[in-house]
């Protein structure tokens, strides 16, 4: 026999009525959902805080008001006009472009050759190109420094680009490669019939159906080329050269540290990213579904 | 238009994989020949070669005085309705249209938007010209795939299997509608397959593969009515023919076994020196076979096993007491179709509706039948060849009588 009514449920021992237990749940889960967001968003909402004012956390804690008195925009005026940020953002955004456009182009024919073509050797090619990812990319530093050397291409924003590609190149190829063996073969077999060249029918039929994908490809290659460190640091010696994140780094002294100036610049840095993943990020979710369920 | 010849055609995959065999044909300019076979028998290897999606491995296709081998699908001519209708799905029904024109011509916009409007028009499609494909039904679909072929008026229609993904119903109406269409413009037609009832329908001529090798060519009732070898009277027919295991008695003029039946003395004479073996494969078709409640003259005893209605007749599955396995008798590389080995005896014939009561159902109790032995066909289980000679005569004096009832 039940012992309770429709109209109640039991949670955690206690009788209470439906109504109540849905609202108590929806509220447990907007606490934890909005909990781990502010975990997520502290350092970010930490970087904003000390670029307009450097007080220690235990400062802002104690008296909020004097934070909020001392509020300034002199460390971005410092970091536009005094410093090199600005050459340096135009180095990075230069280098993120160009890598980012060159990916995009190679990888589209790159993983469609590898996708779609039947040829001898296919596999050990896509094999080969994942196995390049298991190095990290610090032991690949110092050989690739002593090739570009030699062949010129060090302390120059396009030997950067060509090292970037070269890096960014064998994800994105594995990424699209498993979009285009989804696409049906028909599609570009039947653009061949009506008088397209195997390339025109991949241009004119599948890079159209596969722009998701491609967004995806390129939001990846868009961010590591931005965020990247180590290869900047190594291939690029002049500061008017280097990008962002070595740039930065040189503002961090061995006796000093203006905290302020850090941040502003680094919230500088971030920015872009920020507004290119807002508006990109269905293809992102989009992209990465792709070929889960078959449609 | 165009003719189109395979010579000596051949395709081996890359893992050793015998797709066609030493392939011969020639179809006529404005013919509509039907690729007919059952899986992995070819036919849409053969389609693909036709088009340059698939290379040849040996021998040559030639579409009209060119040999087409090295063309790329660009310059031959063509037009392919896909089984999945492959439209693009980023562009509308009239982009999709205009697509192989805009390629293949240098015709001006405001032309290729006239021949596109007409093309629709022969299909019913105007009202969807400017719609998405995602938006159109499978119907709408097709009609969208065969108007694109269509609008570019080509040498050489390609269907493979294109009405296969549509409903019973659907099926039968464009299967009508394509015949039209392809009436009208009378251009060279390959349509590929499996429905050996669409092949039967809508084709000039059939040709029957199976394993890459073609078993039979020619018009619908002479692959019907004369079938050159176990496979294709298999395959061809729905339901299929049954095959009975007899032996001949020379003496008798008589087969005995499954099915005692007695034949004149220069067929049987005729078919003793044809044949390899003692056992013969009789072949009749369900509606050669009539059923009788009472023993009759040279009747063969069965029970039945299930009767269904079909509608204007029904279909009367019977067993026989002693029957033997075709499987027992065939040998090895002898293929008799898929629907045989599954079903190895299963007989069937037509009867007029409620004939036989419907008590007669797995209850025991005995039918009789009787065969028409003119209709008969009789195969050599060891080649799977038709050794009948009287069919081949009998068949070739119909076709006259059919052509000088065509002349009055």
């Amino acid at each position: 026999m039940a012992t309770q009514s429709r109209d109640t449920t039991e949670l955690f021992g206690v009788e209470l009525s439906n109504s109540t237990v849905d609202r108590l749940k929806a509220v447990g889960f907007h606490t934890f959902l909005w909990g781990s967001i502010f975990v997520v968003l502290l350092p970010v909402l930490w970087m904003v805080a000390v670029s307009l004012n450097p007080l220690s956390f235990l400062n802002v804690i104690e008296d909020p008001m004097r934070w909020v008195n001392g509020v300034s925009l002199d460390a971005y005026e410092r970091a536009i006009y005094q410093t090199d940020f600005l050459i340096w953002f135009k180095n990075s955004a230069i280098v993120t472009l160009a890598a980012t456009a060159l990916t995009i182009v190679v990888c589209t024919f790159g993983a469609y050759s590898i996708g779609r073509l039947r040829f001898r050797g296919r596999k050990a090619v896509a094999t080969f190109l994942l196995m390049t990812q298991m190095f990290p990319l610090i032991l690949v530093a110092v050989p690739l420094f002593l090739i570009f050397r030699d062949l010129g291409l060090v302390n120059t924003l396009y030997g950067l680009t060509i090292a970037y590609i070269a890096f960014i190149l064998p994800f994105s190829i594995w990424m699209l490669r498993g979009f285009y063996e989804n696409l049906p073969e028909s599609l570009e077999e039947a653009a061949m019939v009506d008088g397209s060249t195997r390339v025109g029918a991949v241009i004119r039929v599948i890079v159209p159906l596969s722009a998701p994908a491609i967004a995806t490809t390129a939001i990846f290659a868009w961010i590591f080329a931005w965020n990247e460190f180590v290869m900047a640091l190594i291939l690029i010696s002049d500061s008017s050269k280097t990008t962002l994140p070595p740039g930065l780094s040189t503002w961090v002294g061995r006796y000093s540290l203006q905290w302020d100036l850090l941040m502003a610049g680094a919230i500088g840095a971030t920015l872009p990213l920020i507004i290119i993943l807002f508006f990109l990020q269905k293809y992102i979710i989009t992209g990465l579904a792709e070929g889960a369920v078959k449609t | 238009m165009a003719r189109i010849l395979f010579d000596e055609v051949t395709k081996i995959y890359g893992d050793d994989t015998l797709a066609v065999d030493d392939f011969d044909l020639e179809i006529e300019d404005g013919e509509f020949l039907t690729l007919v076979g059952p899986s992995g028998s070819g036919k849409s290897t053969l389609l693909r070669m036709v088009a340059g999606l698939e290379d040849i491995t040996e021998g040559s296709i030639h579409i009209g005085d060119t040999v087409v081998n090295n063309l790329p699908p660009r310059s031959r001519d063509i037009a392919m309705v896909f089984q999945s209708y492959a439209l693009y799905p980023h562009l509308t029904v009239r982009e999709n249209m205009a697509f192989g024109l805009k390629r293949s011509t240098d015709l001006s916009d405001p032309e290729i938007n006239d021949r596109v409007e007409e093309a629709a028009a022969m299909m019913g499609i105007e009202p969807h010209l400017d719609q998405k494909p995602k938006h159109l039904s499978g119907g709408q679909r097709q009609r969208v795939a065969t108007g694109r072929a269509i609008v570019r008026d080509p040498g050489v229609f390609l269907f493979d299997e294109p009405l296969s993904n549509l409903d019973a119903k659907l099926r039968k109406h464009m299967r009508t509608e394509l015949q039209r269409i392809q009436n009208q413009l009378d251009t060279t037609t390959i349509y590929v397959t499996h429905d050996q009832e669409e092949a039967m329908t809508m084709s000039d001529r059939i040709a029957i593969l199976n394993y890459g090798e073609l078993q039979q060519v020619g018009s619908p009732r002479t692959v019907y009515n004369e079938p050159e070898n176990v496979f294709v009277a298999q395959f061809i027919g729905s339901p299929s023919m049954n095959m009975f295991v007899s032996t001949l008695d020379t003496d008798a003029n008589r087969f005995v076994g499954d099915i005692d039946v007695s034949i004149d003395p220069e067929r049987a004479s005729a078919i003793a020196q044809n044949a390899t073996s003692d056992e013969l494969l009789l072949g009749i078709r369900p509606e050669h076979v009539t059923v009788h409640l009472e023993a009759v003259e040279e009747s063969v005893p069965a029970s039945v096993d299930i009767i269904e209605p079909l509608g204007s007749n029904d279909l009367l599955y019977f067993d026989l007491e002693d029957g033997t396995g075709v499987e027992d008798v065939i040998a090895d590389d002898v293929s008799i179709g898929e629907d045989e080995e599954k079903d190895e005896e299963e007989y069937k014939v037509f009867i007029q509706p409620d004939s036989v009561p419907i008590e007669y159902e797995d209850s025991g109790e005995l039918v009789y039948l009787t065969f028409d032995t003119e209709h008969m066909h009789v195969f050599d289980p060891r080649t799977g060849e038709n050794i009948d000679v009287e069919t081949a005569t009998r068949t070739t004096v119909d076709a006259q009588t059919e052509t000088a009832g065509d002349d009055d």
